[in-house]
């Protein structure tokens, strides 16, 4: 008999990989890691008297979002927690100053809803686009602009949960509010031109800038009921379309050091090695999410224990959650899938749903092995298709050296995962488990990809 | 996942059941088809999905206008996802489909399907399919290369194009397509042994002898085979409409048959040959399995020029056996999983021995 409808429908969403950790499912779905860099930034923001800031890097997928979920969890009830995704705020080429004006916006915003909300002020007695208003007309933007992008911002902002007193409050800029301020952000910074401001004035914009954002999150904190301290979780900057739209973001990093509280950002693995990174990386650490470490080289072929035993859990918290029978997947399976995922969840969770999609199409039992296979086969012809010459000999340097060559190419091949890198004893890099055998086929000795 | 489909309605199938089972977002797709398809495509949409606005159909050609549209999506993927319940990505060529993911790198990091529609051969002029396959096949297989398992001595028999097309009226389009195909690197493998036969049983095909044969071997459907110039052809079509085209030489038919299940779990799992349950087909497992097996207990590397063509169309792992490099890469598959032990279901291990089978034929 085939497998159970309604089964297969709620298992395919309890493994979306393209589902997210948020404030309402983090606590049943949250797996912690050994080296969960939530933990760690969570104790560090907590007790350390000065701000702790620092950029979490990981792979696409691996699950920096939701550390950052997780992070949100742990902090609200000691901190006031603004969650605010740029990835849809941010135009593809915009640098550092542009998403630090953002940040004023929305802080400016934030600062207006949270008060109104709490009727501290009404919107007649101060209106909210004023303060922002002041400092765009000072850094070279069209206020107007700026008025109507403050007012869409203070319409869409979100309190989750809405009792802030009980619970602790995440304040979140995500999802449809953050899209619908898009397109006005945009023409925002399309009104400054740069490039008319003289280096003086530049760095004048800059001083402001980064003046207004700490004097908005100080009266954040002063106007809360509680005076919790707040913290910035920015996620999205991994998202960023390209390299070149990376670099342009993270040009100025080193404004983000003159922030006056704790925050965290997110960004791709490749970012450690952007000469703007290198300036500031004492100031502003690295914590690296890195992919659980399913290969071991000493046992190839087998996932490393530990490291399933990760995966396990993250499967039988879902299984939990979606009243789900434990062994619908059997463990060796599980196994294939997080070896091959090469520690990455989403892929795991890709696999599963994709075994699933086969079993449903064949009208089977259970699900097996050749489903499975089956399931692999397609995402490694996916990767495959997706190859070249270039490439592959690129990938076969990986595979030889263990090191991450030093160009262009290889780090987008790190931000298409097509390479991953591992922390089982030094940090190392290996193209991904799912083409590594396929890359070994045209290893020294062998002819040349043709 | 890589799926290629035949037409619009396994296109409208899938389709279908992927979306019952994400309601609570969007399915997001790429899709590789030609231009032509895309009205019909359209109609179909607004049929399956008729509420407005449900599906975002994004055409992508590479233009610098598509691609700041990408960009602009690429950040949106939480949103499009909520908002949707298909998001569609059309493109016209395998180039455009690889820019495509480039510039969308985290909304189409993990596609729930990567579609490829390819009409029905039948539909189109053979030319037309022709082309396309040997395009598909490149993309897919080009970088095997497993000259170094041809064994020392080997040699292909030259035959004169004009010969081979007399001998083998059916594929004359194929050959002179080969014939004109730049860089025209297509050569057609035929041994002596199965040549000879070739050329002395044209006039008096057996095709009576193996039907019995078969039958005394338990082969359903019988009657499906016909005898094109020689060789027995074998048709099979199933539901996920894929073409299975076995053509089997004579000899091969004469071999005893074996019954290994797993042999053929194998087979099916490497080539994604989708099977009916027999009660249903005109080819039952146990049918091909009769067929194969002989292939497989009599096939040596010495050998790899064998007397077995699959023209597998329609799956994301067919292979076009019209090239000695595709012939060989299949037989070899073949080769190998006779001899990999039943407990290795390790792709990695499979891949292992496949390389240790080079090094072997390429020193002897």
């Amino acid at each position: 008999m085939p497998l159970d409808d309604d089964l297969i429908t709620r298992a395919t969403q309890a493994f979306d990989p393209l589902g997210e950790l948020n404030e309402r499912n983090v606590e049943a779905l949250y797996t912690q890691r050994p080296d969960s860099p939530a933990r760690r930034a969570a104790r560090r923001i907590q007790r350390l008297q000065t701000p702790s800031r620092f950029v979490l890097v990981g792979a696409r997928g691996a699950g920096k979002t939701s550390e950052l979920a997780a992070l949100a969890h742990n902090l609200k009830r000691s901190h006031l927690v603004i969650f605010i995704d740029l990835a849809p705020l941010l135009p593809a080429r915009s640098d550092t100053f542009a998403l630090l004006t953002v940040l004023a916006l929305v802080l400016d915003a934030h600062l207006h809803s949270w008060l109104t909300a709490h009727g501290a002020v009404t919107r007649q007695a101060q209106p909210p686009q004023e303060p922002s208003a002041q400092l765009l007309s000072r850094i070279g933007y069209l206020v107007e602009q700026g008025g109507k992008l403050a007012q869409s911002l203070a319409a869409t902002l979100k309190l989750i949960p809405g009792d802030a007193a009980e619970s602790g409050a995440v304040l979140q800029l995500v999802g449809q509010a953050a899209q619908s301020a898009g397109p006005l952000v945009s023409t925002l910074l399309a009104s400054r031109d740069a490039e008319e401001r003289s280096p003086t004035k530049q760095q004048d914009d800059r001083r402001a800038l980064m003046e207004s954002i700490n004097r908005y999150l100080d009266q954040l904190q002063a106007t809360t009921p509680d005076k919790k301290p707040p913290v910035l979780l920015l996620d999205g900057l991994d998202r960023r379309p390209d390299l070149e739209s990376l670099e342009l973001a993270f040009k100025d990093l080193d404004l983000f050091t003159s922030l006056q509280t704790s925050f965290v950002l997110t960004g791709p693995i490749p970012l450690r090695h952007l000469p703007a990174y290198r300036r500031v990386a004492q100031d502003l650490p690295l914590e690296v999410l890195h992919n659980l470490q399913v290969y071991d080289p000493s046992h190839p072929g087998v996932c490393d224990p530990a490291a399933f035993q990760v995966f396990d859990a993250i499967y039988r918290a879902r299984c939990k959650s979606a009243a789900l029978p434990e062994d619908l997947i059997p463990p060796d399976l599980l196994q294939r899938a997080a070896l091959y995922s090469s520690g990455i969840v989403r892929d795991f969770l890709r696999f599963i749903t994709e075994a699933l999609f086969e079993a449903d199409l064949a009208g089977s039992d259970a699900i097996t092995h050749e489903h499975m296979d089956a399931a692999l086969k397609r995402q490694r012809h996916d990767l495959q298709a997706r190859l070249n010459d270039a490439r592959i000999q690129l990938l076969m340097a990986v595979l030889q050296r263990r090191t991450l060559p030093d160009n262009r190419e290889a780090d987008d091949l790190l931000m298409e995962n097509f390479i991953v890198c591992y922390a089982n004893g030094d940090a190392w890099f290996r193209p991904h488990e799912l083409i590594a055998a396929y890359i070994q086929t045209f290893e020294a000795g062998a002819k040349t990809p043709l | 996942m890589t799926v290629i489909l035949r037409d619009l309605d396994a296109l409208e199938r899938l389709l279908e059941r992927r979306l019952k089972r994400t309601p609570q977002r969007a399915t997001l797709a790429t899709l590789l088809l030609p231009a032509a398809l895309q009205p019909a495509l359209l109609e179909r949409l607004e049929r399956l999905l008729p509420q407005p606005g449900a599906a975002l159909l994004l055409p992508f050609d590479g233009s610098p206008e598509a691609v700041a549209r990408l960009h602009d999506l690429n950040v949106q993927r939480s949103v499009l996802l909520q908002q949707r319940r298909l998001i569609l990505f059309l493109v016209g060529n395998p180039r455009d489909l690889r820019d495509l993911r480039t510039h969308t790198p985290d909304l189409l990091a993990s596609p729930d399907l990567t579609l490829e529609l390819h009409p029905r051969p039948d539909d189109r002029p053979w030319n037309d399919v022709d082309r396309d396959l040997r395009a598909l096949m490149r993309r897919l297989y080009s970088h095997l290369d497993l000259n170094p398992l041809l064994p020392p001595g080997f040699s292909l028999p030259l035959i004169p194009w004009e010969e081979l097309e007399a001998l083998e009226p059916r594929r004359a389009a194929v050959l002179r397509a080969a014939r004109a195909a730049p860089p025209a690197p297509l050569h057609l493998l035929i041994p002596e042994a199965p040549l000879r036969a070739l050329q002395r049983e044209r006039a008096t095909p057996r095709l009576a002898a193996v039907v019995t044969w078969l039958e005394a071997q338990g082969i359903e459907g019988a009657h499906a085979l016909h005898d094109p110039q020689g060789a027995f052809t074998l048709e099979l079509e199933d539901d996920n409409d894929t073409l299975l085209t076995a053509e089997i030489w004579p000899e091969l038919a004469h071999a005893p048959g074996a019954t290994d299940p797993r042999a053929i779990e194998r087979v099916k799992r490497f080539l994604d040959i989708p099977m009916r349950p027999p009660a249903q087909g005109l080819l039952s497992p146990a049918a091909l399995r009769g067929l194969l097996q002989p292939l497989l207990r009599r096939l040596p590397l010495e050998q790899p020029a064998a007397l077995l063509t699959l023209l597998l169309t329609g799956s994301g792992a067919s292979c076009l056996l019209d090239s000695p490099n595709h012939l060989i890469a299949a037989l070899l598959i073949f080769w190998i999983e006779e001899r990999v032990p039943q407990s290795t279901r390790d792709v990695e291990v499979r891949l292992l021995l496949w390389q240790e089978a080079r090094q072997q034929a390429a020193q002897r």
